[in-house]
């Protein structure tokens, strides 16, 4: 009896991937949503997120270029995203003190789809954000808009966990006091 | 539990995207444009910087009548003696510190031996080697200078000499004064050269073998040890002015300062002529102030405008009685005094304080 041929399973090996060239126009493409998005949580305004993303990607080249895996790529555009942020605010700060602009409102900062008492809610959190340090602002941000742990706050504000949470913890607790009118 | 609390129970804030792409122009000549506004801008802000400490540290300062006293870059001061002082700061930096003075003026200068503090009066310029000192420009267009603490090097055309604590002198000095350095003078005269160290068979005889120890100590600034050494031959301290001062000021510099009014009492009394006693006298009352004897405070700041009447620190001894007087419950004296200082110095950096006292 001649023996069957015996079958063998293979497992098709899934071919490498193609290393995508690291070029601006496809950083841009694939990311700028993304930091674009950030930005958003973290300023509010749009014509800051613009600026911060120009600034993130003019430095993105340089920057990743040490960069093998594309995998860090997104860790390290969020972390320089939060910096750009971090100065874009404290240049409004001080633009703030020397130009008595009207306040700017933010009743389009919620997405679309939330109710009337979320977009209220999101406009007076952001009016109150303004006012609090830019360094406790992001850090509540993330936490509580961008939805980051605290560990991962702490990494992309390049602080300790315990300072992370101690700015977490101050914002949380002047928020409360600005909007602390309405006690449920 | 407030509606935020309560929402961010449920999750995070729902925020929408503000970026959108801008438009047809490629990315990359956007971003180039920004990235050459960004450098731009950091341009500007250097040059911005860069003017603010040139404006800061190099353009002349000038400190004249009715500022009191300038302070500069280090902290170091200078208090104006006169009214018609001017001080002209030419340079002040971190390495060096250059000022032009007409009149007279009180230096207290933070030691660092890094930077270099200059004052030049006339054709007499002054280093200083970490010190607290005075310069007063005189009417025979010599510079007086006066050191309490520490050491200056005065330069002056044909010379050049280092004067200690205590020590002081007009330059350019006068050939005469030259000749009899250690003759006793009315008013301060041109600086001693540092006395000849006695031969060492004369110094054991003299009993004062090894005496020496302390005054190198203090030399090198080290007045602990100074101390310690002094204390453990006191009789080894000379009767002349010199070591006398040298004595008060390890005695004052180790943080002894009861120990430094003996000594100051000895040059304000037994050397009265001594250029160094008007120094002694008001170094003896800030002592004596400091130790909680405002009366006989008082009495030393008098001996010490007594004893120099036109001198730099005549101006200061005379606030400083008065208000010492005060302190001490003596009225009648402390109104004297301050009457003197206004008649005197009309707006003299004091002179709010002396109405004070007069109560005017």
């Amino acid at each position: 009896m001649s023996s069957s041929p015996q079958l063998r399973l293979v497992t098709p090996v899934p071919p490498a991937p193609e290393r995508r060239e690291l070029t601006l126009e496809a950083l841009y493409e694939d990311y700028a949503p993304y930091v674009g998005a950030v930005a958003s949580r973290l300023l509010g305004r749009a014509s800051d997120v613009e600026d911060v993303v120009q600034d993130v990607f003019a430095l993105a080249l340089r920057g990743l270029r040490r960069r093998e895996d594309e995998r860090e790529v997104k860790g390290w555009l969020a972390k320089v995203t939060v910096r750009r942020c971090l100065r874009q605010l404290r240049f409004r700060r001080l633009w703030g003190l020397l130009n008595s602009s009207p306040t700017i409102g933010y009743e389009r900062l919620a997405e679309p789809s939330a109710g009337p008492e979320e977009r209220r809610l999101v406009s007076e959190v952001y009016a109150a954000l303004d006012r609090l340090p830019a360094h406790e602002r992001i850090a509540w941000a993330l936490r509580h808009v961008e939805g980051e742990s605290v560990e991962q706050v702490a990494v992309l504000c390049e602080c300790s966990l315990a300072t992370a949470k101690r700015r977490i913890a101050s914002a949380q607790d002047k928020l409360a006091r600005r909007l602390g009118g309405r006690v449920r | 539990m407030t509606d935020l609390e309560a929402r961010l129970a449920r999750g995070p804030l729902r925020v929408r995207s503000l970026w959108s792409d801008a438009g047809p122009e490629p990315v990359a000549r956007r971003i180039e444009r920004r990235r050459r506004l960004s450098v731009a801008l950091d341009v500007v802000l250097a040059c911005a910087l860069l003017v603010l400490v040139g404006v800061t540290w190099h353009l002349p300062a000038v400190v004249g009548p009715g500022d009191g006293k300038a302070v500069f870059a280090d902290g170091s001061v200078a208090e104006l003696s006169t009214r018609d002082t001017e001080l002209r700061v030419e340079e002040d930096t971190p390495n060096r510190s250059v000022s032009r003075l007409t009149g007279g003026a009180r230096f207290q200068v933070v030691p660092n031996p890094r930077r270099t503090f200059e004052v030049r009066a006339g054709d007499v310029r002054v280093r200083v080697l970490g010190t607290t000192f005075s310069v007063q420009q005189v009417p025979s267009g010599q510079a007086q200078v006066l050191v309490e603490r520490g050491r200056v090097e005065v330069a002056w055309l044909g010379g050049v000499t280092v004067l200690q604590a205590g020590q002081g002198g007009l330059f350019p000095p006068a050939p005469a004064s030259e000749d009899e350095p250690d003759a006793p003078s009315a008013s301060p005269a041109a600086p001693k050269p540092p006395p000849p160290a006695p031969p060492a068979s004369a110094r054991a005889a003299s009993g004062v073998a090894g005496a020496e120890g302390w005054r190198n100590d203090a030399r090198a600034g080290d007045y602990a040890r100074a101390y310690e050494e002094l204390m453990k031959g006191p009789e080894s301290v000379r009767d002349d002015a010199a070591d006398l001062m040298l004595s008060a000021d390890i005695a004052r510099l180790s943080g002894h300062p009861e120990d430094a009014v003996r000594p100051l009492r000895a040059v304000c009394e037994r050397h009265a002529g001594d250029r160094r006693a008007p120094v002694a006298a008001f170094t003896l009352g800030k002592v004596l102030d400091d130790m909680g004897q405002p009366a006989q405070a008082a009495a030393a700041f008098q001996k010490a405008r007594t004893l120099w009447p036109a001198g730099p620190l005549t101006e200061d001894a005379l606030s400083r009685e008065a208000d010492a007087w005060q302190r001490a419950g003596r009225t009648a004296a402390a109104r004297a005094a301050a009457d003197a200082y206004l008649t005197r110095y009309p707006s003299g950096r004091h002179a709010a304080a002396m109405r004070k006292i007069l109560g005017t």
